[in-house]
């Protein structure tokens, strides 16, 4: 037994309130980072608060205090810090539970305890020992499994703009998304979200969470901006331990990521950090990277864990510092623009600017369905097509357009209708998604579908006329 | 015209000269009556084979309405009996969690009562905290040191407690996945 464990020493020399912040003279050998715990003295009700140090100079350490510093007064308030970075427990028990954003429960349940814990950084992968994606992991939804197919081991970030919904599809990603036979769950982490849009979430998860599914982490947009920094840090080590120990396939959704490099940028302030663009800090890549860059499959390890981030473009501005930086690290985008959404569509995917970039890895024979990929490919080339002759059609009119061009505009309005467009509450298997794109295909003249088999064409005869 | 140059009537009835156009007239219009009365009763038959057809399909939709109405209605009541249900489990596993805590605060109280206990949890915490600290008794039992310069270490029974049970499987205690 560690008396250092047993007995952390308590300080009471708090110094200044400022604001979240919180000045404590006379501390040794503290870390920045460390975790802490703050307790107002003689209050026995008084629940305890929980702090990160920001700043440690000679013997005062700055602490952000994750619960605020209401009713802390400097002469009755004591910290105790945890000497290393916080640490949470691991394992299955997580399963089932809806938690705030700093993993204690908001279920009516016990405390999450468990004899392993991590440390909510989390250690980096060894690249050398990652397995290439092969498999998967299908969300139920056509305009994704068929054109932006998601694969184990993934980071594909939704990218999305105000009063589109990236969370409802978030959500039905959550609820529907199997992979194969295995073991598979899911992790929510909800960030700077209103409370209203807390409750669909949970709602809409209810079904996963009873079955022991999944494991739903609540920040709402009045927590302290800190404990946002922690939520996604706490959804991946409890994802990395069900996925590398429990070796369950893993998916993480983490929306809104936005929210959180939000709260990245006023902690950074709090620090007196030199802002960058846009006034986030110099190190917002490599921050998104060391979240991003959890997901995974190691050789030799059954078990993966996916992730999907969620993310809202200020102004529908793809250039903005967070999707652009989000770009560079994860494998693709799928993309939701208003422009679909006004045409009553949902999910609003645009599937031009839409693209999954593992997607070869994990379509195809023995994988999805043969004629998979063909027919993405030709879905896709027709709608480039179409948007051409959309756009030619601006000029000339509708009625000066060849008899094939305007196929092509019967073609993109009968995508919209048979395959992107799905009931929030749908779930179609693959191959229904993948019927439902030959059906779509219908509408060109065969002459037209050169980016199929013939052996293919075949297997599915065409309408007469 | 004078009654001496006028053609008896009988003579004219027997030599009608319009009456063929009079039988034409009268077949054709026997005719178009004919005609007329297929018409309305095929368009009678064809608007009531439409209106039966629109009626099984007016069933047909009020029937799929209703069964999924139906289906609906049983899947929020899934819903919520799984949620309740799932409500009564987790308060039942805190309630367990509670009587754990308090048997162990029990179990510490009684660890304390030993002869030699307190003088030892007293040392520890005066190691932890330099000779100089002064030890003072804590309400749920334990006791609290307090340094000159004002650092605290908490061995009261509570903090003993919470720090044990921070560190247990619970989740081995309900949970068979």
């Amino acid at each position: 037994m560690s008396t250092t464990d047993w007995f952390p020493v308590r300080y009471a020399g708090v110094r200044d309130l400022r604001g979240p912040l919180l000045v404590v003279r006379g501390v040794e050998r503290v870390g920045w980072d460390e975790f802490a715990v703050v307790r107002i003295v003689g209050s026995a009700g008084e629940p305890e608060r929980h702090g990160l140090v920001l700043e440690v100079d000679h013997d005062l350490a700055v602490v952000q205090v994750l619960e605020g510093t209401d009713g802390l007064v400097p002469g009755r308030t004591e910290v105790a810090f945890a000497g290393a970075p916080l640490r949470v427990p691991i394992g299955p028990g997580w399963l089932g539970r809806v938690c705030n954003g700093r993993g204690e429960p908001v279920d009516g349940g016990p405390p999450i305890v468990a004899t392993r814990t991590a440390p909510v950084a989390g250690s980096p992968l060894n690249p050398v020992h990652r397995r290439p994606p092969a498999e998967p992991v299908l969300t139920g939804i056509s305009a994704i499994d068929a054109l932006m197919t998601l694969v184990r081991g993934q980071k594909l970030p939704i990218f999305s703009a105000a009063g589109l919904p990236h969370l409802e599809l978030a959500a039905q990603i959550a609820a529907q998304s199997t992979s194969g036979d295995e073991p598979f769950c899911v992790v929510f982490a909800a960030m700077g979200v209103t409370h209203p849009d807390a409750d669909a979430v949970r709602a809409r998860l209810e079904e996963r969470s009873a079955a022991g599914e999944l494991v739903l982490l609540l920040n709402t947009a009045d927590d302290p901006v800190i404990e946002r920094i922690l939520t996604p840090r706490i959804a991946l080590t409890v994802a990395e331990d069900l996925a590398f120990e429990q070796h369950r396939h893993v998916l993480v959704v983490l929306a809104d990521m936005t929210s959180y490099a939000e709260a990245l940028r006023e902690v950074a302030a709090a620090r007196g950090e030199m802002p960058g663009r846009r006034a986030y800090p110099g190190y917002l890549y490599s921050d998104l990277a060391s979240l991003y860059e959890r997901c995974g499959q190691i050789r030799g390890v059954a078990g993966s864990l996916t992730v999907v981030p969620v993310l809202t473009m200020p102004g529908g501005d793809i250039t903005h510092p967070v999707p652009d930086l989000t770009g560079y690290i994860t494998e693709g985008q799928i993309v939701l623009t208003s422009d679909v959404h006004a045409r009553g569509i949902y999910p609003p995917v645009d599937p031009l600017s839409s693209l999954s970039r593992l997607m070869r890895s994990g379509a195809g024979a023995g994988r999805t369905r043969e004629d998979h990929l063909e027919v993405a490919a030709q879905l896709l080339a027709a709608l480039a097509r179409a948007r051409q002759v959309q756009q030619l059609a601006e000029i000339v009119g509708e009625a000066a357009l060849n008899g094939t061009d305007q196929l092509y505009l019967e073609f993109a309005t009968t995508f919209e209708r048979v395959l992107a467009d799905q009931g929030q509450g749908e779930r179609r298997t693959l191959d229904e998604t993948l019927e439902r794109c030959w059906q779509v295909l219908t509408v060109l003249p065969a002459r037209e579908l050169t980016m199929l088999s013939r052996r293919f064409l075949a297997q599915h005869p065409r309408p007469e006329g | 015209m004078t009654a001496s140059t006028a053609t008896p009537p009988g003579e004219i009835r027997a030599a009608n000269p319009l009456e063929p156009l009079e039988q034409a007239l009268l077949r054709r219009a026997q005719a178009d009556a004919d005609a007329a009365r297929a018409d309305a009763e095929l368009s009678a038959r064809t608007q009531t084979d439409a209106a039966r057809a629109q009626a099984a399909e007016v069933l047909d939709q009020a029937r799929a309405a209703g069964e999924a109405d139906a289906e609906r209605r049983q899947a929020l009541d899934q819903a919520r009996a799984r949620r309740e249900a799932r409500r009564i489990v987790l308060a039942a596993e805190r309630t367990a969690y509670e009587q754990l805590c308090t048997a162990a605060r029990a179990a510490v109280l009684e660890l304390l009562a030993e002869p030699d206990r307190p003088a030892r949890l007293g040392a520890l915490v005066v190691a932890r905290l330099g000779t100089e600290a002064r030890l003072e008794p804590h309400p749920s039992g334990g006791v609290v040191g307090v340094a000159p310069d004002g650092r605290r270490v908490d061995a009261s029974v509570d903090a003993l407690v919470a720090h044990a049970l921070d560190r247990l499987d619970l989740a081995a205690l309900w949970d068979d996945r």
